[in-house]
């Protein structure tokens, strides 16, 4: 029978290591990480990156991020339905101030600013689902996009659709 | 603020800009109806959710809502795989 445990119990543990071997996120350090969403995410100018020999075309991130509100969410290779021009809502999205990022800690951070539409007529599409974060490069580069915690709908003349500060939250942590 | 029911993700806080009252709407559900819900009463003219929102105002004809509200919007976000313009 103690055979028959430790037997048992050796399984277990090489089907444990043989887990932790094949999981192969959370591998980033989060320091290097919150590194990146500081540099990226809380600069207020322009900056390129230029990789070295063989890593690509250098790339520049223009801040200040817009806001865009989509009628239908996109992916993460695929641009979302933007929210129809008019009403109070202009294509482009609305800016998220001078710095976007709040604090960084842990692999993430929220919205510093608010950001806000005040309708002047009914919106159509009449329902919200999603957002999306691009830079304001002359041609807007898109860098962030997910699910509203709850869609929005109905949204009339007068009506103000605001995302407080913290409302937008951008996690990293599973790098 | 309305309650929320056991297990039920918490929606966008809706505002009314008159009273202040606030109502929590649920996925899907219409701004003005969660008003309604929570006892907002600012409607001059007796209107509630969508009949309110189609309601042209008899006084100016703009349609101007008689009880507009502030929705307070939440969302995560993550990276994009290919940054597209």
């Amino acid at each position: 029978m103690l055979r028959a445990l430790r037997r048992y119990g050796s399984i277990i543990g090489a089907l444990f290591l043989l887990r932790s071997a094949l999981l192969l996120n959370n591998m980033t350090d989060q320091t290097f990480v919150n590194n990146l969403l500081n540099a990226i995410f809380k600069s207020s100018t322009s900056f390129t990156i230029t990789p070295g020999t063989g890593g690509g075309s250098a790339f520049t991130i223009t801040p200040p991020f817009h806001l865009r509100l989509m009628s239908t969410q996109g992916s993460n290779t695929a641009n979302g339905t933007e929210q129809a021009n008019g009403n109070g809502y202009t294509t482009g999205g609305t800016s998220l101030g001078t710095t976007f990022a709040g604090t960084v800690a842990s692999g993430a951070f929220s919205n510093a600013n608010s950001a806000s539409w005040t309708a002047t007529g009914t919106w159509s599409p009449a329902t919200q689902t999603s957002i999306e974060i691009w830079d304001t490069a002359g041609t807007p580069v898109r860098y962030l996009q997910g699910a509203l915690t709850s869609n929005i709908t109905g949204v009339a003349n007068g009506d103000t659709v605001t995302f407080a500060v913290g409302a937008i939250t951008v996690s990293a942590a599973a790098w | 603020m309305m309650p929320l029911e056991d297990g039920m993700q918490l929606g966008n806080i809706v505002e009314c800009k008159q009273c202040a009252k606030r109502a929590t709407v649920m996925d899907g559900g219409h701004v003005h109806e969660a008003l309604d819900d929570a006892g907002c009463t600012c409607c001059p003219h007796g209107h509630y959710g969508q009949e309110h929102v189609d309601h042209a105002d008899p006084v100016t004809g703009t349609g101007q809502p008689c009880r507009p509200v502030t929705i307070y919007a939440n969302a995560v976000v993550q990276l994009v795989q290919a940054p597209s313009a």
